[in-house]
């Protein structure tokens, strides 16, 4: 597999404060990474180096340059007081590509409709974003991420605060669209419940070790008790893992 | 009544204080939506004491006020746009800070200048109707120039003051187009604010955005309605002080304030639709 993003020897974070030292992990195309830390780890900053809209303080982030990102802010983040509508949201991802003093052609709006369409919420394109439920907020920003077709997605923290039904949903579609798209996925979560089993690679933060990317298939319940320094169980049911 | 109406428009100062006021109004009006979706609004009343401090300064040095307003409002943007690298101290600190200072300074150089003081220099709530040609035609430069502005970045400037973060991840010059939407705050506050004052300037920033806003349910329509709102207070408020011989500026946001009331009292008692 290629590789698209190496970080070698890089520290995070911002001006006064490493919150990474020393990092050093590929991402290869087709992965789909879950990052699992408590709040406060570094889990946006990490994402942000990914992205490139944030660089390292020492060492280096190498990004394929042919990359295309979809990015998937936390749902929280948005200001809902302006009634912009689904349609209106997904489009701005596309200002780039309209360009400047141009009005979005019929390629851009069908492509809107066709990432609404992937999400299942077109019927919602006109509603406004303030008055969807948690669940289809998030449909919304997954569509807005898709709408560039791009080949990595980043999704930030996206089942927060999510009810258990709305949860599954995401995550089912979530995992839909890594297997129908083909892209690379990096999905940021505090509950290591959600990711164990929709990824196929983990990076554990806590700022106490050294992070490095585990398997799927190296990953058991004392390899996770030494990581969170907790007695952890991993019990499969119904070919699913349950952590406790 | 209606002869008493016809005298406002015979009088000189009142056509061009209220056709100053009108484009001030209806500029701040437009671009207190952006101040809205970005929740920038104490930089915005920030800006204006900055501003409000550049006329002092101006005015105690004996250099174009105008002009000293606007490098001070350009500096306070550099300032406010700038990434707060400063874990310690959060950016609202800085803008109370810059915000208190700008307010002290600004009253102890209008204690110190007596020709400030004689030549009736408000700068809290400023007086339209002492505006003249020069003024007005550097307001309607500035709104040009503004109105091409926002018509060439409107869409970037939307998508960056509502998600600058997703912004960047595209390839948009967010940081650009994010300082350019500073610019065109500033240079309206720093331009308006010898004739219009802090009141009126903010007032026209804040309330007229709000009440659109409680009005509309699409974003389309609030860009329209936010400047109508601001144009109808402005006409009924110079109205109202040349009658009842009040201070102009703040009768004008008393209208923005009123219409707002009446606004969300009146969506208030109205059932919603099911």
């Amino acid at each position: 597999m290629r590789k698209i993003i190496e970080f070698k020897s890089a520290d995070l974070g911002y001006r006064n404060k490493i919150i990474l030292k020393d990092l050093n992990l590929n991402i290869l195309e087709g992965d789909f990474l879950g990052i699992i830390g408590p709040n406060g780890a570094g889990k946006t900053t990490l994402l942000k180096n990914i992205m490139g809209i944030l660089k390292p303080q020492h060492g280096h982030v190498l990004q394929d340059p042919k990359i295309r990102f979809g990015y998937c802010m936390q749902r929280q983040k948005i200001n809902i007081s302006f009634p912009f509508t689904v349609f209106e949201i997904v489009m701005m991802i596309r200002t780039k590509s309209i360009g400047y003093f141009k009005r979005p052609s019929t390629i851009d709006m069908q492509k809107v409709s066709k990432a609404l369409d992937i999400v299942s919420i077109r019927d919602l394109a006109n509603t406004p974003f303030q008055d969807l439920s948690g669940g289809q907020k998030q449909r919304a920003l997954l569509a807005r991420a898709l709408c560039l077709e791009p080949d990595f997605l980043i999704l930030d923290e996206p089942t927060i605060d999510l009810d258990i039904k709305a949860k599954k949903e995401v995550l089912e579609l979530i995992s839909h669209i890594h297997k129908t798209k083909k892209v690379t996925i990096v999905l940021v979560s505090h509950e290591i419940q959600e990711v164990v089993n929709l990824a196929n690679k983990f990076l554990f933060l806590d700022n106490t070790y050294n992070p490095e990317i585990i398997q799927k298939k190296e990953l058991d319940q004392s390899k996770l008790s030494e990581l969170f320094k907790t007695k952890i169980k991993l019990i499969d049911i119904e070919n699913k893992k349950v952590v406790l | 009544m209606i002869q008493q109406i016809f005298n406002v428009f015979k009088e000189p100062f009142m056509l061009m204080g209220m056709g100053g006021g009108t484009i001030i109004a209806c500029l701040c009006a437009y671009l207190g939506l952006f101040v809205h979706i970005k929740k920038i609004t104490f930089i915005s009343i920030a800006l204006s004491q900055v501003a409000a401090l550049g006329i002092a300064v101006g005015w105690f040095i004996g250099l174009n006020p105008t002009l000293c307003a606007f490098i001070f409002t350009m500096l306070g943007i550099v300032l406010f746009w700038l990434p707060n690298k400063n874990s310690k101290i959060t950016k609202e600190s800085i803008i109370g800070f810059i915000y208190i200072v700008s307010a002290a300074l600004s009253v102890i150089l209008i204690a110190k200048n007596p020709i400030a003081e004689t030549r009736g220099l408000n700068l809290f709530s400023g007086n339209l109707l002492y505006l003249n040609m020069n003024d007005l035609l550097i307001i309607g430069l500035a709104a040009i120039f503004i109105c091409i502005l926002h018509i060439v970045f409107y869409k970037e400037f939307i998508f960056v003051s509502f998600d600058k973060e997703t912004a960047l991840t595209t390839g948009l010059r967010a940081n650009h187009i994010d300082f350019l939407l500073y610019l065109s705050i500033g240079i309206v506050i720093s331009l308006t604010m010898k004739t219009s004052g802090i009141i009126f300037v903010f007032g026209s920033l804040i309330i007229p955005p709000i009440t659109a806003l409680i009005v509309a349910k699409k974003a389309s329509r609030i860009i329209f309605l936010s400047p109508i709102f601001a144009l109808a207070s402005v006409v009924l408020g110079f109205f109202t002080s040349y009658f009842f011989d009040l201070p102009t500026s703040a009768t004008v946001v008393g209208f923005y304030a009123l219409n707002f009331i009446l606004v969300f009292t009146f969506q208030s008692v109205t059932p919603k639709p099911k």
